[in-house]
């Protein structure tokens, strides 16, 4: 894995998940690209879908309004971190 | 599963159980009357919620009770009544109805009648105000003490004891959802086995805003009260509260008292689920091995069913995979199988949900009606069951109720009209085996010394290698400091820490999967995966998950909408047992109980029960308790020497075999009453140990203590042996303290070859003694 900016915003996103989902990962060992659910990718369930709502909602003022929502937010980092790009924060 | 099974007609009268009393108070109403009658009806009983502030919540709505202001006329005092929580009252409503309808007297008060009850928040609305009073304003301890011993649970079960004046021993069941039915079983189980003539059973849980608030973090509940269970858009849950009791006697106690029986209690199938904690197998494989299990004790057939009084939550996973388990227990009879959720008129009661729903399936059967679900208007395509949808009357001689709770404990009561002859299969070798031919071939300790029994053992022989007590002290807060000792970080990786259930898992958790782990082994852990060895779990404890139940509290008072979804499943009592079930690989029986931590003796108790009934071939016992500054403060109201320690240690049960250590004697745990008083009680359970034919005169004895005792001082003041204090070198490990204790005299034992003597000392209410001898060394 290259060295990450830890300023970046991919960086901080990784950094609330590992901290709010409990998650025995680096941020560097999350790819930007790699799945959040599902056994490909870093394997979250419903409950932790449910965190991270809560979370990015605490911590970048991410309001996810619905399931539908979500379902397109939390595909990977790089579309959560587009999603806050998009609410302009 | 193959139908019909071989009966065995001539069981006798002492070993059959009946009910002869019901009591049962819920938003629908106080009483039987007022119950069937809403139920007859198909009333729907919610309204806003006025317990506590909704107003950040998406939900609002509840099946919140009235409740009356006085209570039915009871032998506690005025100052005792006017400390009642909630929960109590309503706990105390319900037990007087049903020991009123039984008819008990000072006749049967004269012998101990054992209390069993199921419940998931206990006396929570005390907790929230000792929290409240801890964080808001720290300086002020009045009444914090009476709040932090009302807490609990134990205390509930003492309350309705000392209400109707009577004694026993208590167990409290905390398996969620199936806590209720839990305890209804278990009773059954004591009187079956020959043990007791009666038992008095049931559950309770009152609205709190902590499980409130927790249930809307995971948008579990429906934003559209009344829910819609079965329905094709259900959209969650609604909660409700109340509680149920159950008199249960033998057929000959019922019989030679002129007794009126109201029904039999036939069938109780428990399993566990350990697809995810909080959501059940899609195809409903526990669900269905709980009901296949009860109707086989029954003896009865699915079509012989003649109301199935569903867990029916209105979840969406829920009620399919429920659906799914009915269609495949009933198999081609499912069309006739007449179901219905009474959650839709009352909400989920969660622990007090599966007593309540027995009495609603009693009531079924005594008045001739089916409880209809009438919220639904599309039927989900599960539903190819016989949906009750309206108000029917029906001829109903047997019912089942299903209970199916969160983290995956599962529990199926069949009640029967009462018939003079009645043919049953009994699910369980009919002989009894005597406690001295259980071993104990394994043990594990995490505590504050490390991980695994060397740790202990060494910390046991030089005291001086465990580090001093650390000091802590609350963040931001000038409150007296705390003496603690808590679990080191494992010096080694422990592989078991990375496995995804645990991930999210609380502290104590983990401490009881490290101890199960070391107590099972490694062969018998290959042996239960292949289904070699079906293994049941029983974990007791005191306080369980409170430092994420804290966590959660705090988040939900500052704003319920940022409560974290990920904390609250993992506050529940029974999510150490699930995680630990599912790690292990347990299908069959498992029970979370919670109370005195002289509990541990119960649980062991349970486990040989569990054994002798062949309900599995192999139990995993755990005791364990993990560190958080709202108990430890706690306990510092009671000394400030106390030093508070965590962690957590558990047994292999097996029946027979040639290694290991015999489970010699279990004495108790008695409970302390009036007429007992503390001193008294630890003195007779000691004096009772000494009379075992001088086992205890060679032997090693662990005593409790974890600050001065004079009571258990004076007990053991003649014993002669050497004495190991592990409350002095470890501090109070509450709930692990006497698991502790017993793990380090068995592994004594096992070296030595000499008998060892565990003095179990509660802290509330409780005290037994537990010997073990060298297997085949006496």
């Amino acid at each position: 894995m290259s060295e990450e900016n830890p300023d970046s915003l991919q960086h901080r996103i990784k950094s609330v998940m590992i901290d709010e989902l409990m998650l025995q990962e680096t941020p560097e060992e999350i790819a930007d690209d790699e799945p959040l659910f599902g056994p490909e990718g870093l394997g979250l369930d419903s409950v932790d879908a449910l965190q991270l709502v809560v979370a990015l909602e605490k911590n970048f003022s991410l309001k996810i309004p619905d399931a539908e929502a979500a379902k397109g937010v939390l595909t990977n980092v790089n579309t959560i971190a587009e999603a806050i790009e998009r609410s302009g924060r | 599963m193959p139908y019909p099974f071989a009966v065995t007609s001539n069981y006798p009268e002492s070993r059959r159980v009946v009910i002869t009393g019901a009591g049962i108070i819920t938003s629908m109403g106080l009483g039987w009357r007022e119950n069937v009658d809403g139920f007859r009806a198909g009333r729907l009983a919610f309204r806003p919620v006025t317990l506590f502030d909704t107003s950040g919540q998406r939900v609002s709505q509840a099946g919140e009770l009235t409740l009356p202001i006085g209570l039915p006329e009871n032998a506690l005092t005025a100052r005792q009544i006017s400390r009642l929580d909630r929960a109590t009252r309503m706990l105390i409503h319900a037990g007087t109805e049903a020991w009123a309808d039984a008819g008990w007297s000072d006749r049967e008060r004269a012998e101990p009648i054992p209390l069993c009850l199921g419940t998931s928040a206990g006396a929570m609305e005390l907790g929230e105000s000792y929290f409240r009073q801890a964080s808001q304003h720290p300086e002020t301890r009045h009444g914090q003490a009476v709040r932090a011993v009302n807490y609990q649970t134990h205390r509930q079960a003492i309350h309705l004891a000392n209400a109707l004046d009577f004694t026993g021993p208590v167990t409290i069941i905390a398996n969620a959802c199936a806590s209720g039915a839990n305890a209804i079983g278990h009773a059954t189980s004591l009187i079956r086995r020959g043990e007791n003539q009666r038992a008095f059973a049931g559950g309770y849980d009152a609205l709190a805003k902590l499980v409130f608030a927790g249930f809307d973090s995971l948008q579990a509940l429906t934003p559209h009260v009344p829910p819609r269970p079965f329905d094709a858009h259900r959209d969650g849950l609604a909660l409700g509260e109340g509680a149920a009791m159950l008199a249960l006697e033998s057929l000959e106690s019922a019989r030679a008292r002129g007794a009126e029986i109201l029904a039999e209690v036939v069938g109780y199938g428990a399993s566990t689920d350990s697809h995810h904690l909080t959501q059940p197998h899609p195809e409903g494989d526990a669900a269905l091995r709980a009901m296949s299990e009860a109707c086989r004790g029954a003896g009865l057939r699915p079509d012989q069913i003649d109301y199935l009084n569903s867990h029916g939550t209105g979840t969406p996973l829920n009620d399919v995979a429920e659906g799914r388990a009915i269609q495949r227990w009933a198999g081609t009879d499912v069309e006739k199988i007449r179901v219905s959720s009474t959650k839709a008129s009352i909400g989920h009661l969660l622990g007090g949900a599966g007593a309540v729903e027995a009495v609603i399936a009693l009531m079924a059967l005594r008045e001739n009606f089916l409880p209809p679900t009438t919220t639904v208007e599309t039927p989900d395509e599960v539903c190819t069951f016989d949906l009750v949808r309206e108000p029917r009357d029906a001829e109903v001689r047997n019912v089942l109720t299903n209970s199916f709770g969160f983290g995956g404990a599962n529990a199926t009561l069949i009640f029967s009209e009462f018939e003079e002859t009645r043919a049953v299969t009994i699910p369980f070798e009919d002989t009894k085996t005597a406690i001295g031919k259980i071993r104990i071939s394994g043990w594990g300790a995490v505590t504050p010394a490390g991980w695994g029994m060397a740790s202990l053992v060494e910390a046991i022989e030089s005291p001086e290698s465990l580090a001093e007590p650390e000091i802590f002290t609350r963040e931001g807060r000038e409150s007296r400091p705390l003496l603690v000792r808590r679990v080191p970080r494992p010096t080694e990786k422990l592989p078991f820490l990375r496995d995804p259930r645990l991930r999210r898992a609380s502290p104590i958790a983990r401490f009881s999967v490290g101890a199960a782990l070391e107590a099972i082994g490694e062969a018998r852990l290959e042996a239960v995966k292949s289904g070699e060895i079906r293994l049941g779990v029983v974990y007791a404890y005191v306080n369980g998950c409170v430092n994420y139940s804290s966590r959660f509290y705090g988040e939900a008072l500052r704003d319920p909408a940022l409560a974290s979804p990920i904390l609250f499943p993992e506050t529940v009592y029974n999510a150490p047992a699930s995680h630990l079930s599912s790690l292990l690989g347990c299908h069959a029986i498992n029970y979370t109980i919670v109370g005195d931590s002289s509990q541990f003796l119960s649980a062991m108790e349970i486990a040989a029960r569990w054994l002798e009934e062949n309900r599995c071939d192999g139990v995993i016992v755990v005791g364990g308790e993990e560190f958080d500054w709202l108990c430890a403060e706690a306990y510092q109201l009671f000394g400030s020497e106390t030093v508070y320690a965590e962690g957590a240690a558990a047994l292999y049960l097996e029946r027979g075999g040639e290694a290991g250590v015999s489970l010699d004697s279990l004495i108790g745990p008695e409970l302390y009453t009036n007429a007992h008083p503390r001193g008294d009680l630890i003195r007779r359970v000691a004096e009772k140990a000494e009379t075992q034919q001088g086992k205890v005169a060679d032997s090693t004895l662990f005593t409790r203590a974890s600050r001065d005792d004079a009571d258990e001082e004076a007990a053991w003041a003649d014993f002669k042996g050497k004495r190991v204090n592990l409350g002095r070198l470890l501090g109070e490990g509450m709930g692990a303290a006497i698991a502790w204790q017993c793990a380090a005299a068995a592994d004594l034992v096992d070296r030595s070859g000499k008998p060892a003597v565990v003095s179990a000392v509660g802290e509330n209410e409780q005290a037994g003694v537990v010997i073990l001898t060298a297997n085949g060394r006496e």
